[in-house]
This record gives structure tokens, C-alpha cells and sequence, in this order.
């Protein structure tokens, strides 16, 4: 069959690692390239471009080279290049911080769903990579990035399962880009593993839990915060995490946004725990002209793992920019090398990876409050009960109740102090959930003060009522 | 502060949840604040489904629907489930070509039948029943405009637009008739 196009193939020797690797070499359909022959300075043997002519363009090895080595350009049709959106970019070298950004939305009001605006808030954020496996209620996050990253130079993909998702977020994320993922509580419980390998690793990126009425699949359409205690806890061996709950389609896109940062900025996965009520609320919020903006720190060279700090957020080199990084989840030095059997690299290790968040809870607790001025009792709520919640206390006041709210925004890690202080301030704390009780377990942890929980699990939001009952009520009962 | 309440329901695949979005769409360019918070099962189709509205002045902080203003039941099961719950300060519209209506309710003191998929039917377009209940809503707030609703019904593809803001005009018609205003 005749040809009518024809390829340029070009290998950048400074970035292939030759021998160690030859992926593709042995990836090649044609013989295109060839083990090497020069060995460089480094010592190592790069391939070589053997046989151009017989490339056909399959893009194999331009897609499996670790090192982005390899460019692949159609060079019959000049125009037909494949454009730089939706290719790997290398990350260039930057010393990270803060930066104001002009954001992607018209400023001004908008109105649309909550998961719409978590999708919006992540790519003002900068998010360039998207991997997901839709689930009801998160699916809409998922629709949208799908339309918004290609119009954004950003890659969407659909994988086969969640656990393959949070693999390919981290996978992005060590390319330098900041990469999301977005599932409910059964995807959530699949990617706990690769949860605790980003947090081990150190890997910034954002996943978002929209939950959904539990255990298992539960109710697929319907809200509930069951998710409270998997998010620190689901994945093994303890770690610290950061965990932000939104409670109106406002903070879907704000708290998106602040994810991204925390993320950048401690080098974590940070978790936004909406739920089914937030993310298909529909509500109009408000866009400001600029975003802040956290970048992590890009460091070709410097060990990625690497710091004296008791509580240090080492900089970030990423694949893409000539580096050869060794990434494990084992037990690792500041090269990534494994040291499995060291106990001092270990407990180093694991009290930093914990220090760099628990030394830092002023810059990452978040919460309001309201009415707490006279309040001799106080309501404790987070997300979408949270709303319940205000309302409720709004009409105990109106009946002359002494109640104050405190609305958690953060929720891990968790504020204890904040808690400790306003329960010796007040006679009674009362924790609105719609779960059998998680948050009201921490609060009473924390909190010498009598602890009440107002439980609801029939799949609704929090129903206003039943707080007010109980506000009203003035004694100590547990909700059915 | 004005505010209403507006509850919605039928079944899956009827509009309602779409009929919600453009009632919102419509206060929200009139100025108001409006909420929507959709309720639906796992189904795509055939289950009992529901959309609460808050449309109000001021910040809305629960979103849920407590008292509705105004009741709009697309099928005989959304009629059914949700009559009992309401009192008789609601104003419910119902299709009469789906439901029929329970009069010993003693919240159906202000009911009225609106003929919304007649009326979709007529203006060529079977499937804008909802957007009739929509003109029936319109004349029972003054916090839903008229002219904000055919601004966002005519944004669609000429023709589907037409008929929208046809069955619309009739259903609010139909429905100031019956309010006596």
C-alpha cells in the first residue's frame, strides 16, 4: 500500500536513559530505534533513530517513553501536527508560591449545579488533568471537565475503575501538572489505597467525594455524610490528610480551589467532602476577577523527598524535565531509594509526613461562626446540614434560646482545639449529622461539655425541623 | 422579605427537573435568589420525583422546601404522595389529564386543574406540558415574572421555542382564570 504520509522521528539523548530502559525499542512495530551505540557522559547508552523512514506514525513510542524523549511529528501535513493541547507538556523549573491568576469564569454572578461549580473551581485552580469513572452524584464533575479541559489545554481521561483513576492523578501530578479526580462512596472506598500511596509519596492532587447515603451503594441519588471518618481513616497505616467540607454551590467552587492550594502547598491529596445535596444544588454564586493561586516548587536535581525540616514540604522535580525519579510507597530516603528496614529513615519519615500538616492547622483550619456572641449552647455542622442547621438556630433564637453555631469548613484535620475551647465556653454542644454519629464523637473527644448528636439516615437533607425540635427542646434525646 | 416555596413533582421523564432549572433561570434574571435542589432515584425513568424551589429576596440558607406556596403535581403518584403533606394555604395545579383530583383532602381547598399536556399538545408540542405548568406557576407569585420565563424559553431552537412559550402563555392564562385576578 503506498505511503502518503510521512514521519519525523526525534530522540533527545539527554533525556533517555537507555539500557535501563529500551521500552521503546522493544515497543517499536518497525525497528525504528535501536539500542545505542555512543556512551554518554553519564555513562549512559541512549537508542538511536535507526530506521525513520519506516515509521508509521502509531505514536507508540512518543506515548510509553517515560522521559518524553521521544517527539513524534506528521511531517507530510505540516498543519497536522498534533497540537500541544492534550500532549505532555514538560514542567519547566519554577520556585513555586503564590501567584494571582485571572481565573477561567466570567466574574460576576453565575448560577449552575454544585458539581458543575467544583469542575469550574478546579480549572481556575489550574487543574490540567482530569481521571475519573463517573458515579451518581459526582458524575457531573466528570461531564464537565470532560468539556472543559480540552477547551483549556488540559487532558481528560475516562479510565476503567476508580482505582485506576487516583493511579493516573498521581501519575499526572509527577508530571508537574495538578491533576483531579471526583467519585462517590463506593469509588471513594477503591481509591483508598492509591489515597495512601499519594500521601506517601508526597503527591499533590485533589479527589473529590460527593457522598452519597451508605453503606455499599446504598442510595445512589440521595445525601449523607458517611464518608467523615473514611477519608482520614480509609487507607492504611494512618496519615494525616486534609479534608474540606463545602456547604453551598459558593464554596463547591471556592473550597475546589482551596483544595488545589492546600495540595500544592503541603504536598498531600486533599479531599473536598460535598455531598449529594451541594453537589446538585443548584444556586447562583459569585466569581471574583482574580484567583490566589498556591504552586508547588519545581526543582530539577533536587532530591524529591528531601528536607531537613521537622516539618518541610520538600520541592517537587517532575518527570518531564530530564529526571530520573525513583517514586515508591515503601519507606524511602530523600532520593525515593527504599529503606525498608531502617527504623530511623522510618519513623523520620512518617513523623514528617504528619508534622508537615499538624504544625501548619492555622493555615489549613477553616470554620464560622454564628450568633456565638450570648451562646450557651452551640450547634456544631458541617456541609449541606449545616444549612439545616442555621435555620434551626435562627428560630430557637426567635423562641429565646442562647444558641450559637460553629460551621466546620475544614474537617480534617480536626479542629479540636477550636472545639475544646468554645465547649468550656459553653453548657452543651450539639452535632447535627446525617450519619450515626462521626463528628459528634470527635467533638466529644475534644470537648469536656456534654455532647449531643442529632442523628438522621433516611437518605434527605437534614430535616430543619428536627434541630429545631431539639434546640427547643432543651433536653439531652437522641433523634430516631 | 418575599419568598416562596415552590414544590414540583411527577415522575421521571416528565420535565421537572428541567421545568425547575428554567423557573430558576428566570427568577435568577429577574434578580431574585433562588435555590433548586432535585431529588430523583437511581432510575432514569418511571420513579417519583421531585424539585424544591426557593425563590426569595434574601440570602436562602435552608434549601429544602418546608411549606410549599405552591404545589405542582404532574402525575397522579406525585399528586398522591404529596397532597396529604400540605396545608391549605398551598395552591396546587395539577394536570387534569393525569390526575384526578381527591377532594376530601382537607388541604385541596385551593386546587386547580390546568391542562398542560392539552394544552403542550395544542401549541404542537406534547412534551411542553411542563413548560404550561410553568405559566401556571407565573400567576401564582409574583415573585416568578412572565416575561423572564418567555426570555429563557426563547433561547431555544426556534421551533421547540415557539411551542414553549405558546404552552406557557396558555397555562398561565388558564391559571389566572381559575386565581380570579
Amino acid at each position: 500500500m503506498p505511503r502518503n504520509k510521512t514521519f519525523a522521528v526525534t530522540l533527545d539523548q539527554d533525556l533517555c536513559k537507555g539500557s535501563d530502559c529500551y521500552i521503546c525499542v522493544n515497543a517499536c512495530p518497525k525497528g525504528v530505534l535501536a539500542e545505542g551505540e555512543r556512551i554518554t557522559s553519564k555513562g549512559l547508552r541512549p537508542a538511536q533513530v535507526k530506521d525513520p523512514d519506516a515509521c508509521t506514525g502509531c505514536r507508540i513510542c512518543e506515548t510509553l517513553c517515560p522521559d518524553l524523549a521521544i517527539t513524534i511529528s506528521d511531517t507530510s501535513q505540516a498543519a497536522t501536527t498534533v497540537p500541544a493541547v492534550g500532549r505532555r507538556q514538560p514542567a519547566s523549573p519554577s520556585s513555586g508560591g503564590w501567584t494571582t491568576s485571572p481565573g477561567a469564569l466570567k466574574p460576576g454572578p453565575h448560577y449552575m449545579m454544585g458539581d458543575d461549580a467544583c469542575a469550574e473551581g478546579a480549572i481556575a485552580a489550574g487543574c490540567a488533568f482530569y481521571a475519573g469513572y463517573p458515579i451518581t452524584p459526582a458524575s457531573e464533575i466528570m461531564l464537565r471537565m470532560a468539556t472543559r479541559l480540552p477547551e483549556t489545554g488540559g487532558v481528560f481521561v475516562q479510565m476503567e475503575d476508580e482505582i485506576a483513576s487516583m493511579a493516573a492523578v498521581i501519575g499526572a501530578s509527577w508530571s508537574g501538572l495538578k491533576g483531579m479526580t471526583a467519585t462517590a462512596g463506593p469509588g471513594f472506598s477503591l481509591m483508598m489505597e492509591n489515597i495512601g500511596y499519594a500521601c506517601m509519596t508526597e503527591t499533590p492532587c485533589v479527589v473529590v467525594d460527593i457522598q452519597r447515603a451508605g453503606p455499599s451503594t446504598g442510595q445512589a441519588s440521595r445525601p449523607a455524610s458517611g464518608d467523615i471518618m473514611q477519608a482520614k481513616w480509609g487507607t492504611h497505616g494512618g496519615v494525616e490528610i486534609i479534608a474540606l467540607v463545602p456547604w453551598s454551590v459558593q464554596e463547591m467552587y471556592d473550597l475546589t480551589i482551596r483544595a488545589f492550594n492546600l495540595s500544592e502547598r503541603f504536598r498531600v491529596p486533599v479531599i473536598l467532602l460535598g455531598d449529594a445535596i451541594v453537589g446538585h444544588l443548584r444556586e447562583s454564586f459569585h466569581v471574583e476577577e482574580t484567583v490566589e493561586l498556591f504552586d508547588r516548587a519545581k526543582v530539577p536535581g533536587a532530591p524529591p523527598f528531601g528536607t531537613e525540616e521537622e516539618a518541610g514540604v520538600p520541592p517537587m522535580p517532575a518527570f518531564g524535565q530530564g529526571e530520573r525519579l525513583l517514586i515508591t510507597g515503601s519507606t524511602h530516603n530523600e532520593f525515593g531509594i527504599r529503606k525498608t528496614a531502617d527504623p530511623e529513615v522510618q519513623q523520620r519519615l512518617v513523623r514528617r509526613l504528619s508534622r508537615k500538616i499538624v504544625a501548619h492547622l492555622d493555615e489549613i483550619t477553616d470554620y464560622e461562626l454564628y450568633y456565638e456572641d450570648d451562646a450557651q449552647r452551640m450547634v456544631i455542622a458541617y456541609g449541606s446540614t449545616a444549612r439545616s442547621a442555621l435555620w434551626a438556630v435562627k428560630r430557637a433564637r426567635d423562641h429565646g434560646e442562647k444558641v450559637g453555631m460553629l460551621r466546620l469548613k475544614s474537617i480534617w484535620p480536626f479542629p479540636g482545639e477550636v472545639i475544646r475551647q468554645w465547649g468550656d465556653a459553653c453548657q452543651e454542644l450539639i452535632v447535627p449529622e446525617t450519619n450515626l454519629g462521626q463528628v459528634s464523637q470527635l467533638v466529644q473527644q475534644h470537648a469536656t461539655t456534654p455532647v449531643s448528636l442529632v442523628s438522621q439516615t433516611n437518605g434527605e437533607i437534614m430535616d430543619p425541623r428536627r434541630v429545631t425540635d431539639f434546640l427547643l427542646d432543651g433536653r439531652t434525646k437522641l433523634a430516631s | 422579605m418575599q419568598k416562596a416555596e415552590v414544590l414540583l413533582a411527577g415522575l421521571g421523564g416528565q420535565g421537572v427537573q428541567l421545568a425547575s432549572d428554567i423557573l430558576a433561570e428566570a427568577c435568577t434574571l429577574a434578580g431574585r435568589r433562588v435555590s433548586v435542589l432535585p431529588s430523583y432515584g437511581a432510575e432514569a425513568r418511571g420513579t417519583l420525583i421531585r424539585a424544591e424551589l426557593v425563590i426569595s429576596d434574601e440570602e436562602i440558607i435552608y434549601p429544602g422546601v418546608l411549606e410549599p406556596d405552591i404545589f405542582v403535581g404532574f402525575s397522579q403518584e406525585a399528586y398522591d404522595y404529596f397532597l396529604p403533606a400540605l396545608t391549605g394555604d398551598t395552591a396546587v395545579f395539577y394536570d387534569s389529564a393525569s390526575v384526578t383530583p381527591s377532594a376530601s383532602e382537607p388541604s385541596a381547598a385551593k386546587q386547580y386543574p390546568i391542562a398542560a399536556m392539552e394544552v403542550a399538545a395544542n401549541a404542537g408540542n406534547p412534551k411542553a406540558a411542563n413548560m404550561a405548568m410553568l405559566g401556571a406557576v407565573a400567576a401564582a407569585s409574583e415573585l416568578v415574572p412572565k416575561d423572564a420565563l418567555e426570555k429563557v424559553l426563547s433561547r431555544g431552537p426556534k421551533e421547540r421555542a415557539k411551542t414553549s412559550v405558546m404552552a406557557m402563555g396558555k397555562g398561565y392564562e388558564l391559571a389566572m382564570q381559575q386565581l380570579g385576578t
